[in-house]
C-alpha cells in the first residue's frame, strides 16, 4: 500500500509544481540634501560651481584646453532639465540648479543610453563632483570623467559604479524654464554664459529659411550636414564634396528637423531669430521626430528647448519637437 | 561533501551479507528484448564461487535448467546467435531460484547490465545549443559496446557520434519516430526523468537498419515504454549530486503481465535544485509515467501510455574569457542577476509538453506481427529571457561593460577604469541588477516625464494608459507549442527460417505555434507591442503603421502578462513514409536491404500582419514540399561464432527542417535561398568478435552530406535587432575509426576500452544570405563563405576511453576510466569568412562571389600584402587544447529478505580538469576606426564565447527495488 501512496502524492506534487513567483523589489529611496550633507560634502550652486572652479582658473601656459579635476567635496542639487527618450541627445544629460535657472545649468557627459529612465525630466539630481573633471568644448561647460583624447578637456563617465555612486536621483520636483522674449531677450543674452545648460522657453521666435550670418559665417538653413558626402537622392548618391551643409530641398526632401534616410542620418539645422538675436535649433538625425518638418518660413513659434553654446553660437537642444509650438 | 559522506554510511552500516550453505536449482528463460519470443539454442553459462562453469542450452520455448548450485553469488553469461552478449547476476538464495525472463538485444547491440545502475542519468534538449553542459548522452543501458561506452563517458565534451548533428540519431518510443518535426531533433526531453520507464530499450548503431524503421546514418533507439516492457516490482531511488541537480527522487512500480491479462505502471520523479558550479540552473522538474495494457488473447494486445515531463530549469549562457575572468569563475553565468538579494534567472526554460499514445498488437500467426500506433503530443514549451524597448542593456556582460571594449577603442583610461570597477564591485557587476530594472519601470509613465515614443496621435494606437506604468523591460517567453499528432502501421512477416519482411506508414502532422507573451512585467503595468526596432530606425512618421506587429488588431498595443505580443506563427508540417525492409540469411551470410520513400510538406502561417511585411507576413507561405528517400543495405558475414564483418551503404534525400527554410520566419513568409533536399551518402565496415575473454567492435566509416541548409538568428548588438543569417549549400565529409572492446581479465575485473578517431570537414563554401527582422532590405545576398576544408565544430573528433571494471562476489562494483578528447573546434561565424568583412584586406578585382576556393586560396589570390596574418585571425577557426579526464565510482548492492538495496556512487573529472567543452563565434564585426584601406574598413573579430567542463563533481543514487 505504502508504494501506491508514494507514487500517488509524487504524482500529485507533479501535477501540481509549478513556477516561483517573484514579489516586486522596494522602491528605491530618493536621494536627500540631508544624506549629501551627511557624506561630507558642501553644497554649491552650479554657478558658482562653474564660477570657482572653471571660470576662475587659465588654462596651463600652452595648452587651449582645460580640465580641472576636482578635489574638493562639493556636490551639486540640480534638476534634469533634458530627456534622450526620443534620442536628440546622447550621452549628454543637462541639468539645472535645483533653485531656478537663474543659478545656472551645465552638461554632465555621462556615457549611456537610456538615461532618461533613471534620470527623469524634472527629477532632482544630486552631483557629488570630486574625481570628476570639470570642461569645457567649444565654450560649453560639463561635467565628465577622464578623456584619451587630448584634445578634448573631459571625457564620458562611463563606469556604472562611478555613475551610480556620484549622480544620485532625488525626488520629483519639476523643473522651471527660464521664459525668454522681445522684452527680456538682450538682458538674458548679454549675461548668456550663466543660462548655458539651463531649460528656456523661447516666445516669439520666427523661423528664419536662407542664408543668415550665425557665429561670424554665411550658413545656409535649415540644412543638414553630410559630414561624409553620403547623401542620397533618388537613391543615387550625390557627390557635391565642397558643401558640407545641404539644403534639404536641393535633394527633393521635405524640410525636416534632420536628414535619415538609406541608413544615414546626419544633424540638421534650423534657424530661428528673435529680432538680431539667432538660435539654430540643432537635431540629431538618430532623433524619432528628426523627419518631422519644421515650421515653415517666417512662422512664430514658442520653443523650449536647452540653451547651448557652439563656439559663439548659441545652439537650442529639443527634447521633443512637440516642445515647438507655432503660433 | 557532508550530505554525500552522511549517506554513504547509512547505507553501508544498515546492511550485512548473510552466510548460505544449500544448493538450489536455476531455471530461466531466454526471450527476445523486443517481442519476448523465446530463443533455442541460446548458450547459458553459470558461473558460481567454487564451482567450475556450467553450461546449458536453452530448448525451444527458450527455457534453460541448473541444478546443484550452491547457495551464494553467480553470473550467468547468455550467448545466442544474431544477439548479444548478456551478463547478469544471480542471488542464489532459494532451493529453486526461477530467474523468469532473460531478455537478449538483437544483435549489434551490446548489454552492460554491470554497469553502475542509474550511475549516470544525463538528459537531452534539442534546442540547447547555448547551454551549457547540454550535450546529449543517452541513458540506455543497452547498446552497442562502443556506443555504451561513449554514451555514458564523452559526453562532458559534448561528443557527438561521428560528428554527425543531433538529427541524425531516430528516435521511437513504442515503435513510434519522436524526432522533433521542425528540427528533426531526439525528444528526449519529453520524458527525461523517467529513467525506470524508459530504461528498456533496444538500440542499433550507425547505418544498421532499424526494427521500427528504416533509420538513418546514426543508428536507431526504440524506447519500450509501455507496462509490460517495464522490470516488474516496486523501486525507488534517491540521487543527490553536485554536478546537474541537487536532489531526484523516484518511484516506480511495474505490475508485469498478470494472469488476467493485465499489466500496469505507474513511475514518478522529481529533480530539484541546482549545482555546485553555475549559478541560477535550478531544476524544478517533475515527471509522470502512467501506462496500462491489456492482453485480449494470444492475437491482440492493447497499450496505452501517458506521461508528461512538468519542468522549469535555469539555462546558462556561454560567456567570453575575460567575463569568466573577471567574474572569478570558469562557470560564470551571464543569465543570473540579483533580485532583493536573491539570485534570479532570466533564462528559464518551462515546458509541459505530454504524451498520449495507443498502441495495439496484433499476432494473426506465429510468423506475423502487426503493429499499429498512434500518439499525440501537446502542452507548451517556454523560453524566457528579458526583453527591453528604448531602455539600456541590462546584460552585466554587455560588450560595452567590459575593459576589453575599451582597449580595442585604444581608451586606455576608460579600460583601466572598468577593470578597476570589476575588481572593486564584482558582486555588483557581475550580476543582472533586477532592483534597477523594477525601479526603472515604477516610475516610467508620462506623469514623470516620459514621452510617447512617436506621434501616434490620430492613428488609433494607444502608447500609454492612464495612471499606470508602462514597462521598459520585461521576462518574455519565447514559445514554441507543438501539436503534433502520428500514426504508425508496421507488419513483420517471417517467411522462413531464411527470410524476413518488414514494412510499414509512418504519417506525421504536426503544427507548432511560435510566439512570445510576457511571463513577468518587472514591477510595471503594461507592455506596447510595437516593433521598437523599426520604430526606431525608420522614424515611421511618414508611416507609423510600419511600426505595428499587426496591422490586423487595433486591440492588441496594450499587453499584459500571459499575453502574446512580437510575432506569432505557426509552423505547419506533414510528412508520410512509406518504408520496408528484407532480410535474408544463407548459411554465413546475411543480406538486410531496405527502403523508404517520403513526402514532406510545409509552410508558415503568420497569424500577425507585420507592419514592415504587410504584404508578406500574414496567412500562408507558399508550400514547401520535397521528395525524399532512404536506401539502406547491409552485408552481413559471420565466419563463425565469434567473429563476424557487416558492411554497410546508405544513400539518402532529406528534405530540409522548417527551422532552416525561411530567412526571417519571426516576421515573413520569404522562404530563404537556394532551399534543397540534403543528399547524405555512407559507407561503413565493421569487425564484431565475440568470445569469452574479449567482445570488439571495430569500425571505419565514409559520410558525405550535401547541400545542408541552416538558419541562425541571434540578437545583432551592432544593429540593436534581431539578423538572420541563412546559409545553404553546406557540404561536409566525415570518415574515421571507430572502436570499443571489453576484455574480462580475470572473473571479477574487466578492461574497457572506446576510441572514436575521425576527421569531420566542410567540403564546400556555402551561400550566405543576412537579413535583419526590422527592415526589408536584404544585407548580405548569396555571399560566398568560405570555410571549405575547416572543421565541424562543437564535438571532439578524437575521443578515447579506457577503463577498469571490477566486481566482487559480493556485489561491489569498482571502476575507474579515463577519457583523453582532441580535435575539438569552435562553432563559427559564417560572417567572418565572407568577402564582405574581408573585403578591406582584398583586392576587390581579382575575386567575387563566384570563387570557390579555400580562405587560403583567397589570401593567396588577393590579399593585399601585409595582409595576411589579419585575414587569417578573423577567419581561421579556433581549435581548443586537447584534456584528458579521469572519473571513478563504486556501488553495492545488498539483498533484504528479497528485497534489494544498493547505491552507486560516480566521481567525475577527478583531476578537477579544466577545459573549454564548447561555445561560439559571437556574430558581430568590430570596425577598426584607425584603419582605412583604400577599399573599406579593416574589421577584426568579437572576442568568443565558451563553455567550461565542470570540475570534480559526483552523483550518488541509492536505490530500493521491492
Amino acid at each position: 500500500m505504502k508504494k501506491y501512496i508514494i507514487i500517488a502524492a509524487l504524482a500529485l506534487l507533479a501535477f501540481t509544481s509549478c513556477e516561483k513567483q517573484w514579489e516586486d523589489v522596494p522602491t528605491f529611496e530618493p536621494a536627500t540634501k540631508e544624506q549629501i550633507i551627511a557624506d561630507g560634502y558642501t553644497l554649491m550652486t552650479v554657478n558658482d560651481f562653474k564660477q570657482q572652479y572653471f571660470y576662475s582658473v587659465l588654462p596651463e601656459p600652452g595648452k587651449t584646453v582645460l580640465g580641472i579635476t576636482i578635489e574638493d567635496k562639493v556636490a551639486l542639487e540640480t534638476v534634469v532639465v533634458s530627456s534622450d527618450e526620443l534620442g536628440n541627445t546622447y550621452r549628454s544629460l543637462y541639468v539645472q540648479d535645483a533653485s531656478g535657472p537663474e543659478a545656472g545649468g551645465m552638461e554632465i557627459k555621462v556615457g549611456k543610453g537610456s538615461m532618461y529612465t533613471v534620470y527623469k525630466p524634472g527629477q532632482k539630481l544630486y552631483i557629488k563632483t570630486d574625481e570628476l573633471i570639470l570642461g569645457n568644448y567649444r565654450n560649453m561647460v560639463g561635467l565628465g570623467g577622464p578623456s584619451s583624447e587630448s584634445t578634448y578637456s573631459n571625457g564620458f563617465i562611463d563606469i556604472q559604479t562611478i555613475i551610480d555612486e556620484k549622480l544620485l536621483p532625488g525626488e520629483m520636483m519639476g523643473a522651471d524654464t527660464l521664459v525668454v522674449n522681445s522684452s527680456n531677450i538682450s538682458t538674458i543674452m548679454s549675461n548668456a554664459k550663466k543660462y548655458l545648460g539651463t531649460l528656456c522657453r523661447f516666445e516669439g521666435l520666427e523661423s528664419t529659411w536662407g542664408t543668415i550670418k550665425v557665429g561670424g559665417y554665411d550658413n545656409r538653413y535649415p540644412s543638414f550636414m553630410d559630414s561624409g558626402d553620403e547623401a542620397t537622392k533618388n537613391g543615387e548618391q550625390v557627390d557635391d564634396a565642397d558643401d558640407y551643409n545641404k539644403d534639404f530641398r536641393d535633394y527633393d526632401l521635405p524640410v525636416t528637423w534632420a536628414y535619415s534616410y538609406d541608413n544615414l542620418s546626419f544633424y540638421g539645422s534650423a534657424a530661428f531669430t528673435m529680432g538680431s538675436y539667432p538660435f539654430i535649433v540643432r537635431t540629431s538625425g538618430y532623433s524619432r521626430f528628426a523627419l518631422e518638418e519644421i515650421p515653415a518660413d517666417g512662422e512664430i513659434c514658442d520653443i523650449t528647448a536647452i540653451l547651448t553654446i557652439y563656439d559663439s553660437t548659441y545652439q537650442l537642444v529639443l527634447n521633443s519637437a512637440t516642445d515647438v509650438v507655432v503660433k | 561533501m557532508k550530505r554525500l559522506l552522511l549517506a554513504i554510511l547509512l547505507v553501508a552500516g544498515s546492511l550485512s551479507a548473510m552466510a548460505q550453505e544449500s544448493v538450489s536449482t536455476i531455471t530461466g528463460k531466454v526471450v527476445s528484448r523486443g517481442d519476448r519470443s523465446p530463443i533455442e539454442f541460446a548458450e547459458v553459462t553459470l558461473e558460481a564461487s567454487g564451482l567450475l562453469s556450467q553450461t546449458a542450452t536453452t530448448d525451444a520455448n527458450g527455457e534453460f535448467t541448473f541444478t546443484e548450485i550452491p547457495f551464494g553469488q553467480a553470473t550467468l553469461t547468455v550467448e545466442a546467435t544474431g544477439f548479444q552478449l548478456s551478463a547478469i547476476n544471480v542471488k542464489v538464495d532459494r532451493e529453486l531460484k526461477d530467474l523468469n525472463y532473460i531478455s537478449l538485444t538483437p544483435e549489434m547491440t551490446a548489454a552492460n547490465d554491470f554497469l553502475l545502475d542509474d550511475g549516470a542519468f544525463v538528459e537531452f534538449d534539442s534546442d540547447m545549443s547555448n547551454d551549457s553542459q547540454s550535450t546529449p548522452v543517452s541513458l540506455s543501458a543497452s547498446k552497442d559496446v562502443f556506443n555504451n561506452i561513449a554514451g555514458y563517458k564523452f559526453g562532458a565534451l559534448r561528443f557527438r557520434t561521428r560528428g554527425y548533428d543531433q538529427n541524425t540519431e531516430i528516435i521511437y518510443l513504442n515503435g513510434v519516430e519522436m524526432t522533433d518535426a521542425n528540427s528533426g531533433n531526439g525528444t528526449w526531453s519529453l520524458w527525461s526523468g523517467l529513467n525506470e520507464a524508459t530504461r528498456n530499450q533496444e538500440s542499433t548503431y550507425a547505418t544498421s537498419i532499424g526494427t521500427s524503421g528504416v533509420g538513418g546514418i546514426n543508428g536507431t533507439t526504440n524506447i519500450l515504454a509501455r507496462a509490460s516492457q517495464m522490470r516488474q516490482g516496486f523501486r525507488t531511488g534517491f540521487v543527490t549530486s553536485s554536478g546537474s541537480y541537487r536532489h531526484r527522487v523516484m518511484a516506480t512500480y511495474a505490475s508485469g503481465m498478470q494472469d488476467n491479462g493485465w499489466a500496469y505502471a505507474a513511475s514518478v520523479s522529481a529533480r530539484l535544485g541546482g549545482n555546485d558550479f553555475v549559478e541560477g540552473v535550478t531544476y524544478n522538474a517533475w515527471a509522470y509515467f502512467l501506462s496500462a495494457e491489456k492482453k485480449l488473447n494470444d492475437r491482440h494486445q492493447f497499450a496505452f501510455t501517458f506521461f508528461g515531463v512538468p519542468t522549469q530549469r535555469g539555462a546558462q549562457m556561454a560567456a567570453t574569457q575575460e567575463a569568466y575572468s573577471l567574474a572569478g569563475s570558469y562557470w560564470y553565468n551571464p543569465n543570473v542577476g540579483m533580485q532583493n538579494g536573491k539570485l534570479r534567472n532570466a533564462r528559464v526554460r518551462s515546458y509541459h509538453e505530454p504524451v498520449a499514445m495507443a498502441n495495439w498488437f496484433y499476432t494473426p500467426s506465429d510468423r506475423t506481427k502487426i503493429t499499429a500506433a498512434v500518439s499525440f503530443r501537446f502542452g507548451q514549451n517556454g523560453y524566457s529571457a528579458l526583453d527591453w524597448n528604448s531602455a539600456a542593456d541590462p546584460r552585466a556582460d554587455y560588450y560595452r561593460n567590459l575593459p576589453s571594449y575599451w582597449n580595442a577603442k585604444g581608451d586606455m583610461t576608460h579600460q583601466m577604469q572598468l577593470a578597476q570597477a570589476w575588481r572593486d564591485n564584482r558582486e555588483k557587476m557581475m550580476y543582472i541588477d533586477f532592483d534597477k530594472l523594477y525601479n526603472i519601470n515604477y516610475r516610467s509613465n508620462p506623469a514623470n516625464g516620459d514621452k510617447p515614443t512617436m506621434n501616434y496621435e490620430g492613428t488609433g494606437i494607444e502608447e500609454s494608459v492612464a495612471g499606470q506604468n508602462r514597462s521598459r523591460y520585461i521576462i518574455s517567453e519565447r514559445h514554441t507549442d507543438q501539436r503534433d499528432l502520428r500514426i504508425k502501421l508496421q507488419a513483420d512477416h517471417t517467411i522462413n527460417n531464411y527470410q524476413s519482411i518488414s514494412g510499414g506508414i509512418d504519417l506525421r502532422k504536426n503544427r507548432t505555434e511560435y510566439y512570445t507573451s510576457i511571463k513577468d512585467l518587472l514591477g510595471g503595468d503594461y507592455w506596447v507591442n510595437i516593433d521598437n526596432f523599426a520604430e526606431r530606425d525608420i522614424h515611421a512618421t511618414a508611416d507609423r503603421s510600419k511600426s505595428l506587429n499587426d496591422l490586423n488588431r487595433s486591440d492588441n498595443y496594450i499587453v499584459r502578462e500571459g499575453e502574446k505580443y512580437g510575432y506569432d506563427y505557426y509552423a505547419h508540417s506533414m510528412v508520410g513514409k512509406l518504408w520496408g525492409a528484407y532480410n535474408l540469411r544463407l548459411g554465413n551470410f546475411k543480406l538486410a536491404a531496405a527502403g523508404e520513400v517520403s513526402y514532406t510538406s510545409f509552410y508558415r502561417e503568420g497569424l500577425y500582419r507585420k507592419g514592415l511585411f504587410a504584404d508578406n507576413s500574414f496567412g500562408e507561405s507558399e508550400h514547401q514540399n520535397f521528395l525524399g528517400y532512404n536506401l539502406k543495405g547491409n552485408f552481413f558475414w559471420e565466419p563463425n561464432g565469434a567473429n563476424s564483418l557487416q558492411l554497410s551503404v546508405v544513400a539518402q534525400q532529406n528534405a530540409p527542417y522548417f527551422q532552416d527554410a525561411f530567412v526571417s520566419p519571426r516576421t515573413r513568409n520569404t522562404v530563404a535561398p537556394n532551399l534543397t533536399t540534403e543528399k547524405v551518402r555512407s559507407l561503413d565496415l565493421a569487425y564484431n568478435f565475440k568470445a569469452p575473454w574479449m567482445q570488439l567492435r571495430a569500425s571505419v566509416y565514409y559520410t558525405e552530406i550535401k547541400d545542408q541548409s541552416k538558419l541562425i538568428s541571434f540578437y545583432d548588438d551592432v544593429w540593436a535587432a534581431f539578423s538572420n543569417m541563412s546559409l545553404s549549400g553546406i557540404d561536409s565529409r566525415y570518415y574515421g575509426l571507430e572502436m570499443g572492446m571489453r576484455v574480462p581479465i580475470t572473473a571479477s575485473l574487466s578492461a574497457s576500452a572506446a576510441a572514436s578517431i575521425g576527421d569531420y570537414t566542410y567540403t564546400s563554401n556555402p551561400y550566405f544570405t543576412q537579413t535583419r527582422d526590422n527592415t526589408a532590405a536584404t544585407l548580405v545576398e548569396n555571399e560566398r563563405v568560405y570555410w571549405k576544408g575547416m572543421k565541424v565544430e562543437s564535438t571532439p573528433q578524437v575521443a578515447i576511453n579506457v577503463g577498469l571494471n571490477y566486481r566482487t562476489d559480493n556485489n561491489i562494483y569498482l571502476s575507474i576510466d579515463a577519457e583523453y578528447f582532441d580535435k575539438m573546434y569552435l562553432s563559427m561565424n559564417p560572417l567572418y569568412r565572407t568577402l564582405g568583412a574581408m573585403g578591406g584586406r582584398l583586392d576587390a578585382t581579382k575575386i567575387d562571389s563566384a570563387f570557390d576556393g579555400t580562405i587560403e586560396d583567397v589570401i593567396k589570390y588577393a590579399a593585399y600584402a601585409g595582409e595576411e596574418s589579419n585575414i587569417r585571425g578573423l577567419a581561421s577557426q579556433e581549435k581548443f587544447n586537447p584534456a584528458i579526464v579521469l572519473n571513478a565510482s563504486i556501488g553495492k548492492t545488498w539483498y533484504v529478505g528479497g528485497n534489494q538495496i544498493g547505491f552507486s556512487l560516480e566521481i567525475k573529472n577527478l583531476t578537477n580538469t579544466i577545459c573549454k567543452t564548447g561555445g561560439f563565434e559571437q556574430m558581430r564585426l568590430f570596425s577598426d576606426d584607425e584603419y582605412e584601406t583604400t577599399t573599406g574598413t579593416r574589421y577584426s573579430r568579437f572576442d568568443s564565447k565558451y563553455f567550461y567542463l565542470y570540475g570534480t563533481n559526483y552523483y550518488l543514487n541509492i536505490y530500493f527495488r521491492f
